[in-house]
């Protein structure tokens, strides 16, 4: 039942979150006849009786949860994705109406001239949401791995992970890498704690196999879907390009300041 | 924050159970802030279950990798002991020849034969990861699976990125550089298994051919010189006067230098159905032809002389070269040895002079002919003949 707290795991969790905004202010739970502390805190876990009604009202077990947890946009992204620099780097263009994939119709924002175009209400949406992700994981120290087949700008995606000291991988994708690591590998590894797929697309403009091979190993997936792609096994989609050179660096900021921002709380929480 | 650790593992918890590994499930317990770890004496440090196992195996290779060694050492001095050396000093190739001699062994595969090798060239290798203490790989492309290749493929792609802004920023500008080209006379690119032994991964034929094609580019740039010591690093150089070609062609013989004369010679086994022989051609010479000791003219039918001949004439070297024949092994009739010295020479001579190659090779005087007796069969007369046949 925690599950449908946690950030990372399904793309419908809207729910549980306006649950978790809307309802701030609900009286606290008292145990009935239960001998543990009436008052919960972040120390105690909750009784049995609290999770069981928990199950229907999840906003019961809030006050019981780390406070870095209560507020959707704890990183304060808002703030850093603007929609007039979304523009400039030309997140809006999509592929052609030809090529558009059924299952990305919620996003667009309309068709000109034959040129898919993406609402970028919708993205700054997405993107917010992905981005506090990845600072949260990161707070937490874990692996990210940075996933493109886009040979014109594989190097630089190369060096921006290098630069904020997580993974990437830009080459060809080896079925298995994250299912048969014992093969590959020659022995079982720690595996990435995120994957973010720059572009969903393999450069046969199929679905890349590392996101499905994600979804088998509930790996958290960031991908940025393109109006030809399919959304449905990546867990925080953000619709938007994923062609052009200045596009993909504007995300790898966006990336990176999310990364160094969940480091920089990590490091202060844990010098403070 | 100071006592999170209950609610955050519960939370991270439930996390972590979604994503397991496909051998163990891993279960990274801490990852927790530090913050904690000033009130609870006892920190959680634990790392994950796969690290773990790894950690594991690491020790007991090497556990089982000291065992083996001294094991060998032990079975050398008794192999001294029985075959009556000086137990400290015994070579591998002493080793070796013991072994063939104390277990001689008929099986025709050379693997399956009894051999007596450090353990370390038996044994499955154990292949060391680099992990910090969290689990986490050191090298950043290490899920490519071939970090260290691919890592050098990017960073050949980044020079040549730079290079290429360069020109093109100083053509912008109007100024058109001239730097001198890059001479990789004399070198070759590194070979693929000196590669994979330099970078410790198996590498392909075509990661391989890829890795030739990018640093190909590379150098052919026009601004090369300023990469030339990353570049050389990645050749080898030929060693000279080898002009054997690498894939595949004739196998043209190393030019030596004859102690004797000080004079440039080549010298090579060839066959011809039965027989061997064993060319020596040298440079500088007066002419002279000797089989087996004997001038040509011993060979009294005219096919035999023009045989002989043929190579110096197609190549005009009449007078120029010595050559000395040698017939090494088997029973021989009237015509076959001079085809066999024929190849010889040709051979011979294509190495002492590059420029003859091509003629030679056009008159196909530098393949060897590689037919054979066929064996006669039963119940036949010979090898395809048949007895008279007799329809009733």
């Amino acid at each position: 039942m925690l599950r449908s707290l946690s950030l990372g795991v399904a793309r419908g969790c809207s729910s549980a979150g306006s649950l978790l905004t809307r309802a701030v202010s609900t009286s606290l739970p008292v145990a009935s006849g239960s001998s543990q502390e009436a008052i919960p805190g972040i120390d105690v876990e909750p009784s049995a009786d609290l999770l069981r009604k928990a199950r229907v009202q999840p906003v019961l077990l809030k006050p019981y949860v780390d406070p870095v947890l209560h507020n959707e946009d704890h990183f304060e992204m808002a703030k850093e994705v603007s929609i007039a620099d979304m523009f400039a780097a030309r997140v809006h263009y999509g592929h052609r109406i030809g090529t558009l994939n059924d299952n990305m119709k919620w996003a667009l924002y309309g068709e000109r001239q034959g040129i898919c175009v993406f609402d970028l209400n919708v993205t700054q949406k997405y993107l917010i949401k992905a981005l506090n992700f990845l600072a949260h994981v990161s707070y937490r120290g874990g692996m990210v791995l940075f996933v493109t087949s886009d040979k014109a700008n594989m190097l630089m995606v190369e060096k921006m992970a290098t630069d904020m000291g997580q993974y990437s991988h830009t080459r060809k994708w080896q079925e298995g890498t994250l299912t048969n690591t014992g093969q590959l590998f020659g022995a079982s590894v720690r595996l990435p704690d995120v994957i973010v797929f720059l572009s969903t697309l393999s450069s046969v403009l199929e679905r890349h196999p590392g996101v499905v091979e994600a979804a088998k190993m509930t790996i958290p997936t960031i991908g940025i879907c393109d109006s030809n792609a399919e959304p449905n096994y990546v867990t925080y989609p953000v619709p938007g390009s994923d062609d052009s050179t200045p596009t993909l660096k504007y995300y790898m900021q966006l990336f990176k300041l999310a990364v160094d921002k969940g480091r920089e709380a990590r490091e202060k929480a844990g010098n403070a | 924050m100071s006592s999170t650790r209950p609610t955050l593992a519960l939370l991270t918890r439930s996390l972590q159970n979604l994503r397991v590994s496909p051998v163990q499930a891993l279960q990274c317990q801490d990852l927790s802030t530090a913050a904690p770890q000033s009130s609870q004496p006892q920190k959680l440090k634990s790392v994950g279950r796969a690290l773990e196992n790894y950690l594991r195996n690491a020790r007991n290779y090497e556990k089982m990798l000291a065992k083996e060694k001294a094991e060998f050492e032990l079975g050398k001095r008794y192999l001294a002991n029985i075959m009556g050396w000086d137990a400290t000093s015994i070579t591998q190739d002493d080793v070796d020849k013991a072994i063939e001699y104390l277990f001689p062994s008929g099986l025709t595969d050379l693997k399956a034969r009894p051999v007596m090798k450090p353990p370390e060239e038996i044994l499955p290798k154990f292949h060391k990861f680099e992990f910090d203490r969290e689990g986490k790989p050191m090298d950043p492309l290490f899920f490519t699976l071939k970090p260290k290749f691919y890592g050098l493929l990017s960073e050949v792609g980044r020079k040549t990125q730079h290079l290429v802004r360069h020109y093109d920023a100083q053509v912008s500008r109007g100024a058109v550089p001239e730097s001198e080209p890059l001479s990789l006379a004399g070198s070759a690119w590194i070979s693929d298994v000196d590669l994979g032994r330099r970078l410790g991964e198996n590498i392909s034929p075509e990661m391989y051919a890829q890795l030739v094609i990018a640093l190909d580019y590379l150098a052919s740039l026009p601004l090369a010189i300023e990469v030339k010591d990353f570049i050389f690093q990645y050749r080898q150089a030929v060693v000279a006067g080898s002009n054997q070609a690498v894939l595949f062609g004739p196998p043209i013989p190393e030019v030596q230098i004859d102690p004797a004369s000080n004079r440039r010679m080549a010298s090579v086994v060839t066959r011809a159905k039965a027989v061997k022989v064993e060319v020596t051609v040298r440079d500088a010479g007066t002419g002279k032809y000797t089989v087996d000791g004997h001038h040509y003219d011993v060979f009294r039918s005219v096919m035999a002389r023009e045989n002989l001949a043929s190579p110096l004439i197609a190549t005009n070297m009449f007078g120029r070269v010595d050559i000395e024949a040698k017939v090494l092994e088997g029973p021989y009739g009237l015509s076959i040895v001079p085809r066999a010295v024929r190849h010889g020479v040709s051979l011979g001579i294509a190495a002492l002079f590059p420029d003859a190659v091509e003629p030679l090779r056009q008159l196909k005087m530098l393949t060897m002919e590689p037919r054979r007796k066929e064996r006669s069969k039963v119940n036949q007369p010979g090898a395809r003949a048949k007895w008279i046949w007799k329809r009733r």
